[in-house]
This record gives C-alpha cells, sequence and structure tokens, in this order.
C-alpha cells in the first residue's frame, strides 16, 4: 500500500500532537523549503493543529483530525489544510490577544492563532458540519 | 529538547538546545519548576541561542517562569534568539515584557545588576 505522506488523519486528542509534529517534520525535511517558510509551516501546523485535537471532538463521539500539505507549482507558496468535526470555530474571526498587558496578566491563549494569521494567510470555512481551516504560507521574500 | 546549565554566582543561566513545541514544552515546565523554586538562584536566564523553533506553548513555558521569577523579585531575561525566533517573540509581545539581550554575558549582567 502507498502511503500519502502529504496527508494525515489523527485522532482529535491532543495526546495525538506528536504524530503532527512528526508529519510536518517530515514534509519539511524531504528538502526544498527555505527556512522561514519552514518554521511558519510548522507554527500552522502546530498552533492549528493542537487546537483541531483539542476542541474538535464531536459530541459523544471520537473524532478525527484531517491535515494535508501541498506546495503550488507556480510561486512555491505552501497550502496546509486542517479540518476538524468539532463545533464552529473561525481563527480568522478570533480576536487579538492583549499584547501590552502587564507581565502579571498576561496570558498564552490566542497567541498561537495571532501569529499564524500574522505570518500566513488564513481561510475558513463551515463545510457539511466540519470546520476547514486552510494555510497559505508565501515563499520567503513574498508577502 | 536539551537543556544545558551554568551557573555565574547566583544566576543560572538555562540553555535551551533545539525546539520548544507542544511536546518538548513538558520537560521543560519540569525543569523550568525546579529552577524557579531553588533559593540558591537570585535570577535566572534563559539562553535562546541553541533554540530553533518555539510556539505558543513553548512561549507559555517561558511566560511562567518569567512570572514566578517576578514574583519572587529575581532577575530574569533572555539571551542570544536567532531572528527567526526573535520574530516569534516580537510579534507576541514578549520583546516588550522581557529583557532580549544579545548574548549570555550582557544577559546575565543584566540580571545580577
Amino acid at each position: 500500500m502507498q502511503v500519502d505522506e502529504t496527508r494525515l488523519r489523527v485522532r482529535s486528542d491532543r495526546e495525538e500532537l506528536p504524530k503532527l509534529l512528526a508529519w510536518v517534520r517530515g514534509f519539511i525535511d524531504a528538502g526544498g523549503i527555505a527556512a522561514r517558510q519552514a518554521m511558519v509551516l510548522e507554527l500552522a501546523a502546530e498552533e492549528l493543529g493542537l487546537n483541531a485535537m483539542t476542541h474538535g471532538r464531536p459530541t459523544g463521539r471520537e473524532g478525527f483530525v484531517e491535515c494535508s500539505i501541498e506546495a503550488a507549482a507556480i510561486d512555491g507558496t505552501l497550502r496546509l489544510v486542517i479540518e476538524d468535526e468539532g463545533p464552529a470555530f473561525d481563527p480568522t474571526a478570533h480576536a487579538t490577544p492583549d499584547l501590552e498587558a502587564p507581565l502579571e496578566d498576561r496570558v498564552v491563549g490566542g497567541l498561537g492563532v495571532h501569529l499564524v494569521r500574522t505570518m500566513a494567510e488564513l481561510r475558513y470555512a463551515r463545510i457539511g458540519g466540519r470546520n476547514r481551516v486552510e494555510v497559505l504560507v508565501a515563499p520567503a521574500g513574498a508577502t | 529538547m536539551v537543556i544545558v546549565e551554568e551557573r555565574d554566582g547566583e544566576v543560572l543561566t538555562l540553555r535551551l538546545e533545539g525546539r520548544l513545541d507542544g511536546q518538548t514544552c513538558v520537560e521543560v515546565d519540569r525543569r523550568f519548576g525546579e529552577v524557579a523554586t531553588c533559593s540558591s538562584t537570585a535570577g535566572v536566564v534563559v539562553d535562546c541561542s541553541g533554540l530553533a523553533y518555539v510556539s505558543s506553548a513553548g512561549l507559555r513555558s517561558i511566560l511562567v517562569l518569567g512570572k514566578q521569577q517576578r514574583a519572587a523579585k529575581r532577575g530574569f531575561s533572555l539571551a542570544a534568539p536567532s531572528p527567526a525566533v526573535q520574530e516569534i517573540l516580537a510579534l507576541s509581545g514578549f520583546s516588550s515584557l522581557f529583557a532580549i539581550h544579545p548574548d549570555r554575558a550582557s544577559a546575565v549582567a543584566a540580571v545580577r545588576s
């Protein structure tokens, strides 16, 4: 059986995070991606993937998170897609965390989505009871 | 993730080597927790020179340690992040929260003073 290394399916359980991290590292290690683009891809996969694993569980049964990565042949933009079966959650509409708060009041909640949204382009759709987040990671130098 | 510890008098430097993500932050949190309660330490420097990657899970680890040091009235600073890690720190608002020094020696000197 041929294994498609550009796709990954894991349970919606944060225990699955090592699989996700290993998967995206494997894609990066296969080569041809500049360091910064690789970092943004990895960050997007970890932050949004972990969100999907943590919050993407449907009520009353086990859910799955499906991820895919593909490179656009024309300009080298990478497209990461993450789908989960959980309640609707639109990261593009997520409030920006307070980045000015004093140390005592600082929290990390929401920071992951903020980072990814700042460093890459995010698109969200709710399709057939599933969240679908698409992340476009431009190659270094492109905006 | 490897944590290399070096001591300059009462200042402890923790050099993070590797990737600080949602997986490796577990062992880092454990070691940071021990450091936070060590009575012979007047201040802590987290040396980021060997840090290749940090996610929000890793930022949480650094934030928790920084808060604990502040609450205990001890010094705390970061040293030598790569441009990539520096960018994450800046976008997260951490560069206005913690002193970030270009190298370990200046970070240690700042924590000591």
